[in-house]
C-alpha cells in the first residue's frame, strides 16, 4: 500500500480527476473530502462490504412454498 | 437459447428479454445479463435470473410494496447510463434475502436496482442517503 503523509488542508490527486483532501482532524477521526467525477461510485468501506454480503445472501435465496407462506403470514 | 436454471428448470432466453446491467450487482461483476422472471404461483414472485450463470438468481420486490413511504432522490446523472430521462420511467426493484426462516425474509432498501424496461438496461445503485436499511424485514415487525 502506498502511504503518504498529508497535513490539514492538503490533498492527493489520483489520475487527473480525483482529489482527496484532509478537511478536519480530530482525536479519533478525520474528515475527508473527495472531488471526483459524479459517475465514480464512492462508498464507506463497511457499507460497500455489507451490500456485497447482502447481495451474496440474496443469491442463495430459495423459493418458498406458497401454501406454507400463506399459513405463516396468518400467524403473524 | 435454453437455460438450465437451478430454480426454474429450463428457461428459454429470447434476446429481446435480456436485461443488461451497466453497473453490476455488487460482487457479481461477471454476471451482467438477467431475465426478469414472474411467477404468481411461487414466493417470491419476481426473480432476476442470470443468463451468464444458470445457478444464479435473485428474488426481487418492489420497495414501494413493502414500504409505502419509500422514495429515492436521484440526480439525472444517475439515470444517464441507463438511458432514462426521469425516474418515473424506471422500474425500481430491491433484492430480497429469502432464507428458510420466514421471519428473516428481508429486502435491501439501501441498494435498489434501477431498471429501464424500454431499453432493457439496469444497474444497482447504493444510496448515499442512510435512512433506508440494508436489512428491511418484510414479514414481521422486526424493523421496529
Amino acid at each position: 500500500m502506498l502511504i503518504l503523509t498529508r497535513k490539514l488542508g492538503e490533498s492527493i490527486i489520483i489520475d487527473d480527476n480525483v482529489q482527496i483532501s484532509v478537511i478536519e482532524i480530530n482525536k479519533n477521526n478525520i474528515k475527508i473530502g473527495v472531488n471526483a467525477p459524479r459517475d465514480l461510485p464512492i462508498y464507506r468501506e463497511e457499507v460497500y462490504l455489507k451490500i456485497k454480503e447482502e447481495n451474496a445472501q440474496a443469491s442463495s435465496s430459495g423459493i418458498i412454498d406458497f401454501v406454507d407462506f400463506a399459513s405463516s403470514t396468518l400467524e403473524v | 437459447m435454453l437455460l438450465k436454471t437451478r430454480l426454474f428448470g429450463e428457461v428459454s432466453v429470447k434476446d429481446e428479454d435480456v436485461i443488461h446491467f451497466t453497473k453490476p450487482i455488487l460482487g457479481f461483476d461477471d454476471c451482467r445479463q438477467y431475465l426478469l422472471i414472474e411467477n404468481e404461483a411461487i414466493f417470491p414472485t419476481f426473480w432476476l435470473q442470470s443468463v451468464n450463470d444458470p445457478n444464479l438468481a435473485f428474488p426481487v420486490v418492489s420497495p414501494f410494496s413493502v414500504d409505502e413511504n419509500y422514495s429515492i432522490n436521484l440526480q439525472t446523472l444517475d439515470l444517464d447510463d441507463i438511458d432514462l430521462k426521469s425516474l418515473d420511467d424506471a422500474l425500481v426493484l430491491t433484492l430480497m434475502v429469502v432464507p428458510q426462516t420466514l421471519s428473516s425474509i428481508r429486502t435491501n432498501l439501501r441498494a435498489p436496482i434501477i431498471y429501464n424496461p424500454e431499453k432493457k438496461v439496469a444497474k444497482q445503485l447504493i444510496l448515499y442517503d442512510e435512512k433506508y436499511p440494508i436489512h428491511f424485514y418484510v414479514i414481521d415487525d422486526a424493523n421496529n
